[in-house]
């Protein structure tokens, strides 16, 4: 009877060992590879569609704040990012222009004209396409895996960006190279992740859906 | 003699009327009982809420979530972060001390944080250094109004006559210029709007509830 209980007993542990083994990241053995491998896959996406949610982890208040959404990109660069739980806010980038509607007040940037803009459109095309790690003037990059996914740990370099960003995390899913998750970590210890769930890639998506107003 | 020790007793007692509320520690002009020295904007069985919002300086918008949070009766947190979760301040009111624990570099003003904690304060925490308060004339015959000298400073309380509850607060006199509270929406903890507006620095708050 005791045998049966140590018998079940290392199953559970045997089951919790092996769920660790796989949820525990380590130092990527190619990261070259992972890199061409990325920027192939890359070049045949010409566009992705998922819906997304975000998860801000307020560290010292102990506090989630949930949000939820959908957005829509297409090369080059035109982004449709929209907010649709609890509330409503648009995001459009468009070759340059950035449109913001927050709820009845809409505007209109000319990132060009505006380099905190310009590093906002920046950090998110880079996120949403998983390319961001290709910048190594602006971010110290570092690689691991896991047997299902790659992650890419990025530290910004740029003193302006170190100010309220610590690192960001990018997930990739190990068999379309897809962005899974997206972690940013500020460095008062809270973090933004937002997951991607059901992506799609290369669906017809039409160019009104990026027009800005 | 008797009328003159008369005279003596009536204005001893006129006397005694017209001093009580200083003598007893009472505020001057607060008839009912409720006035704004007992409450705060949100009640003090609030604990937490989110509300989307923004905040308008100068010629600068920012949009986001506002999540505020109570850990004990003198400990507030105040958090506004943009939509994609970076944070743009947070705050925190404990007893007289104002701590902020990050701010976003363009928002690291001085003056511009002394304002935040005065129009936080106004909201989350009841002032208990009422020196003086008169009862004013209101326009609208549904409310009413109170001038109110505190160590916080001087004040105009417009309150709701049914409710009871605070619907405006101006500061009457600053040297940051004047500051206008608005609250809209009946809760029980907490309004549903709120805006504030600093004409002298363009400072528009608007805040908008989602959920506890």
């Amino acid at each position: 009877m005791k045998r049966k209980h140590y018998s079940i007993l290392f199953f559970f542990l045997f089951l919790v060992l092996s769920a660790f083994s796989q949820g525990q990241f380590t130092e990527m053995k190619d990261p070259a590879g992972f890199k061409q491998k990325f920027a192939e896959a890359t070049r045949k996406t010409q566009t992705i569609e998922a819906s997304f949610i975000q998860e801000k982890s307020l560290s010292v208040l102990s506090e989630k704040i949930i949000t939820k959404g959908r957005f829509l990109f297409k090369k080059e660069k035109k982004l449709r990012w929209e907010y649709t739980e609890p509330f409503h806010y648009l995001i459009v980038l468009n070759n340059g222009t950035m449109f913001i509607q927050d709820e009845d007040k809409k505007s209109k940037i000319d990132i060009r004209n505006n380099k905190m803009f310009a590093e906002i459109n920046y950090i998110i095309m880079g996120c949403v396409q998983g390319n961001l790690f290709n910048d190594e003037k602006k971010f110290l990059p570092s690689f691991f895996e896991n047997r299902g996914s790659f992650l890419v740990k990025m530290k910004p370099l740029a003193s302006n960006l170190k100010e309220y960003l610590s690192e960001i995390r990018i997930f990739f899913d190990k068999n379309d190279l897809l962005v899974t998750r997206l972690e940013m970590y500020e460095p008062s210890g809270d973090y933004t992740r937002i997951d991607f769930p059901g992506e799609k890639i290369n669906t017809s998506i039409p160019d009104e859906k990026f027009l800005v107003p | 003699m008797r009328s003159s020790l008369f005279h003596k007793l009536l204005l001893i007692l006129f006397l005694w009327i017209g001093l009580s509320p200083w003598i007893m520690g009472q505020p001057k002009g607060n008839v009912s009982g409720q006035g704004p020295y007992t409450t705060a904007i949100f009640d003090s069985l609030f604990e937490k809420a989110l509300y989307k919002g923004s905040l308008d300086i100068s010629k600068h918008h920012l949009s986001g979530l506002f999540y505020l949070k109570r850990f004990s009766g003198s400990s507030v947190r105040i958090l506004f972060s943009n939509e994609l979760g970076m944070n743009f301040f947070d705050l925190e009111l404990k007893g007289d001390k104002f701590i902020v624990h990050s701010c976003f570099p363009s928002l690291d003003r001085a003056s511009l944080l002394k304002l935040l904690e005065n129009d936080f304060r106004l909201l989350l925490v009841p002032d208990t250094t009422v020196i003086r308060m008169k009862r004013g004339r209101s326009k609208d015959p549904e409310f009413l109004v109170f001038g109110v000298k505190t160590a916080r400073g001087s004040f105009h309380y417009t309150y709701d006559k049914v409710s009871g509850k605070i619907r405006r607060i101006q500061t009457s006199r600053s040297v940051m210029g004047r500051t206008d509270l608005r609250v809209y929406g009946d809760m029980r903890l907490q309004p549903v709007k709120i805006h504030i507006t600093n004409p002298a620095i363009r400072l528009h708050i608007r805040m908008t509830f989602l959920s506890n």
